[in-house]
């Protein structure tokens, strides 16, 4: 699936790969110079072609103190609004926090929680949670609730809590992995 | 001889790993229906020190490699470790050594 | 592939430091060509001699040894941030190799994966 020139003004910025591979290898590797964030005006064709890439996405910081699940959201978006895709999201460190289903945001603020809910059942997103980094803050699913006999199940059934190879597999599968750092 | 009873969470791991002595590992073990022999005894000892230098309960292949080091080439495999420690030998391993879950077998 | 972490964290930062090592000893297992670049407040998690359980915390060098065990011996360490902290590699507790910016640039543009801390 090609970018048609006409569809240029739908994909405002796009990753533009000028290998003939889209994964970089162990020969030519792709340096940042052969990548180039290009906007082009309608109708403009491109020198080079696109293909579909995928994405996968370290979610590292904390929710509320930290922009980077919001960004993390953001770039989701647009790299599904660019025609890539996303193979996989993994919440690491304090960016598991968002797999808390009691979190209550106050009206005039985003619910983050509900967006990324929205936006990865509309494109059929995995969602992952580390669960040793889950564990240590206190977002439990079932199975980890009655394992360690605690009060409450509190993950949102959306998220699936994983093992940190989960994370590994999803950089090794994917075309391109983005962290959010905290 | 006092009784003393020790914490385990539901899958039998320690819940304070200061609760570990050897009396405890026979009795981890014997839970899993291992009785421990000379064998068991030297890689529990040998994880043990792997976690006192490493604070990692380690994984499959470094436990391979420690156990080549220390122990020999014809024990450094996963068929000798999982007859002693049958199904998943590195969990098992830290289960009875009183180690701390291996953070990938979460 | 070629894995590249990028450690800019300080060791005792809460648990980052820690569970960002977890992930490369997991990067370790799955058999991936890992190497370690640390940078930034990341060159603080080298020193010798650290003593993680006052603070409550499992020791960063030591977790950072068990890196040759799992294959992981490519280190490297920033020059810059080694020298803003005054430091020099005989504080540290592990071999590394030192990298100007160039020689980072060079190692980035090497990998399929960075990761960050």
């Amino acid at each position: 699936m090609i970018a048609s020139p006409g569809g240029v003004a739908e994909w405002p910025k796009a990753l533009v790969l000028k290998t003939s591979e889209g994964r970089p290898s162990e020969s030519s590797n792709l340096s940042p110079s052969a990548i180039s964030m290009q906007s082009s005006p309608p109708g403009v064709s491109y020198d080079c072609y696109r293909r579909i890439m995928m994405f996968c996405l370290n979610v590292h910081g904390d929710p509320a103190s930290s922009q980077s699940v919001h960004s993390a959201l953001q770039f989701a978006k647009a790299t599904v609004a660019s025609g890539h895709e996303i193979y996989r999201v993994f919440f690491y460190h304090d960016g598991v926090r968002i797999a808390d289903c009691n979190q209550v945001p106050p009206q005039d603020e985003s619910n983050l929680l509900q967006q990324w809910i929205e936006f990865a059942e509309e494109h059929s997103l995995e969602l992952t949670v580390c669960i040793a980094a889950a564990l240590k803050r206190g977002v439990l699913n079932e199975d980890e609730r009655a394992r360690y006999e605690r009060v409450a199940a509190n993950v949102y059934p959306a998220f699936s809590v994983v093992g940190l190879g989960q994370q590994i597999e999803a950089a090794i599968s994917c075309d391109r992995t983005i962290t959010f750092p905290g | 001889m006092t009784r003393v009873t020790i914490q385990l969470d539901k899958d039998g791991f320690l819940v304070h790993l200061t609760d570990w002595n050897e009396v405890t590992a026979a009795e981890l073990a014997a839970a899993q229906n291992i009785e421990l022999t000379e064998a068991h005894w030297e890689l529990i000892h040998l994880v043990r020190r792997f976690y006192s230098q490493f604070e990692v309960s380690p994984a499959m292949r470094p436990l391979v490699k420690q156990v080549r080091e220390q122990l020999g080439e014809d024990k450094a495999n996963s068929i000798y470790l999982m007859q002693l420690f049958p199904g998943s030998p590195a969990k098992l391993l830290a289960k009875i050594a009183g180690l701390p879950r291996p953070t990938n077998c979460l | 592939m070629r894995f590249l972490y990028l450690l800019r964290r300080p060791p005792y930062s809460g648990s980052l430091a820690a569970e960002a090592i977890d992930s490369i000893l997991v990067a370790g297992v799955f058999d991936q060509r890992v190497s370690v670049l640390f940078k930034d407040d990341g060159v603080l998690q080298l020193l010798k001699d650290q003593q993680g359980q006052l603070l409550g915390h499992r020791s960063v060098n030591k977790m950072l040894a068990a890196l040759p065990e799992y294959e992981i011996e490519e280190l490297f360490v920033c020059a810059r941030s080694l020298a803003e902290r005054a430091l020099s590699l005989d504080q540290l507790s592990l071999p590394v190799q030192v990298l100007d910016e160039v020689g980072q640039q060079t190692l980035i543009a090497a990998q399929n994966v960075v990761m960050n801390d």
